[in-house]
């Protein structure tokens, strides 16, 4: 029987490359040929999108265990402390401001009031009621486009002249299996520090340590990060961001 | 910006080495690579331990993503399956990316490459649907499977050789019709 490569044009020669079906030998000269022949890189360009995109069509997407995403981090990054990531991150999410690079986008909107109750008193006539964008005067406020994972998080959060933390969804959800967990960044050489768990309802309500409290300002950012149930096992964020604001005086 | 757009931007800010981008890419892609890693190797430790592998490879060879020419998930999917097949059969030499064959600068895509995209699953589907159907499925074997010609003679009981004429008469045809 005569060897059925003789009468194969490149192109099927090309698919049955991309198909992983040649032997080393064959894979070799194939692969000998790719380098100069640029019609051929073209010819298996065109059967991997052709087979990609029937694999995406037709292999149903599986969700990865969460730890693997740690493991892969772990891999390419080394044991850097959580904290010392999520700041790396946290830098580059700035840069990122105003870029529209996220697969989704959230705002975060964070408004303090002055911690010694002298918060000015509410304009008449307008309700300081931060998801629907009224703030009253004198009132310090951010919103900061981030990137999330999996369905848009949209929080604000307000801080009350007693120190409680106000965190309100605006849109998105708890993700089921999953705690959010909130922290405080409190600037950009300190670690970031657990403030607590998001309820699964639209208000959390977090009263921090007055020590904790005194670090809210101008600058500090408020981050929620992905954890397993309970929180993070080590005290600093274990998995991806999804949704963070930099406090910003107004 | 559409899906498309915002893959690239992700892959182009990890190319720059922006882990926060990583992180984003990961959790829009990698429940799809994951079933394609597991669909290949067919046991979830492997396809656990592949796909780690992947991301790892894709971390590294971002900065290749462009040279490819392909659509940002043609190159994700391209680099999961390839590497699967590569665990599946413990090749002692990986197949080769084509970032790394091809000089830097190889032609961009072809119009035809160019308009591989969404339709392109349905366009492949149809004409796979026009070979017989023990072919088509040879084919989808060998791609989504990633099914060796021994295993494929195996499975549709035919000497290898009957196997390797039809499987390639099937893609020449397959290159037909695509192209009409």
């Amino acid at each position: 029987m005569t060897d059925p490569t003789d009468d194969m044009t490149p192109d099927a020669l090309a698919a049955e490359y991309v198909l992983g079906l040649m032997d080393a030998a064959e894979r070799r000269a194939f692969e000998a040929r790719l380098r100069d022949e640029p019609a051929l890189i073209a010819a298996v360009r065109d059967w991997e999108a052709r087979f990609a995109a029937l694999a995406g069509e037709e292999v149903e997407a599986v969700a990865p265990p969460p730890r693997l995403q740690a493991g892969i981090e772990a891999r390419l990054f080394g044991a850097v402390p959580a904290g010392r990531g999520l700041w790396t991150s946290l830098g580059l999410w700035r840069g990122l401001a105003g870029l529209s690079t996220a697969v989704a986008a959230v705002a975060v909107g964070v408004a303090i009031l002055p911690e010694d109750g002298t918060a000015p008193a509410p304009v008449p006539g307008r309700v300081p009621d931060i998801a629907s964008g009224a703030i009253p005067p004198g009132t310090i406020l951010l919103t900061h486009m981030v990137p999330v994972e999996g369905s848009g998080l949209g929080l604000a959060a307000t801080r009350d002249p007693d120190g409680t933390l106000q965190l309100r969804r605006v849109a998105g959800g708890p993700t089921p299996g999953r705690a959010q967990q909130v922290w405080l960044l409190p600037g950009a050489d300190a670690a970031p520090i657990p403030l607590g768990l998001m309820e699964d309802g639209p208000v959390t309500l977090i009263d921090p340590l007055p020590e904790v409290s005194e670090l809210f300002g101008a600058g500090a950012a408020v981050a929620i990060s992905d954890e397993p149930p309970g929180g993070s096992p080590t005290g600093a964020p274990t998995g991806a961001i999804l949704a963070l604001g930099t406090l910003v005086a107004l | 910006m559409s899906d498309q757009e915002q893959l690239e931007a992700l892959i182009a800010r990890v190319a720059l080495g922006d882990r926060a981008a990583f992180s984003a890419l990961y959790a829009a892609t990698s429940a799809k690579l994951f079933g394609i890693c597991l669909r290949i190797l067919k046991d979830r430790s492997l396809a656990e331990e592949a796909l780690q592998e992947v991301y790892v490879k894709l971390w590294h060879r971002a900065d290749r993503y462009r040279v490819t020419g392909h659509s940002p998930m043609t190159w994700l999917i391209t680099v999961a399956r390839n590497h699967a097949i590569d665990r599946l059969r413990a090749a002692p030499a990986p197949t080769a990316d084509l970032d790394a064959v091809a000089p830097i600068a190889a032609p961009g895509p072809t119009p035809e490459a160019s308009a591989i995209a969404a339709g392109e699953a349905r366009r492949i589907a149809g004409c796979l649907g026009e070979l017989p159907k023990e072919r088509a499925a040879a084919v989808r074997g060998a791609y989504l499977d990633g099914l060796s010609y021994q295993e494929l003679a195996d499975r549709h009981a035919v000497p290898l050789n009957t196997l390797k004429t039809w499987l390639r008469r099937s893609l020449i045809s397959l290159r037909e019709c695509l192209s009409r």
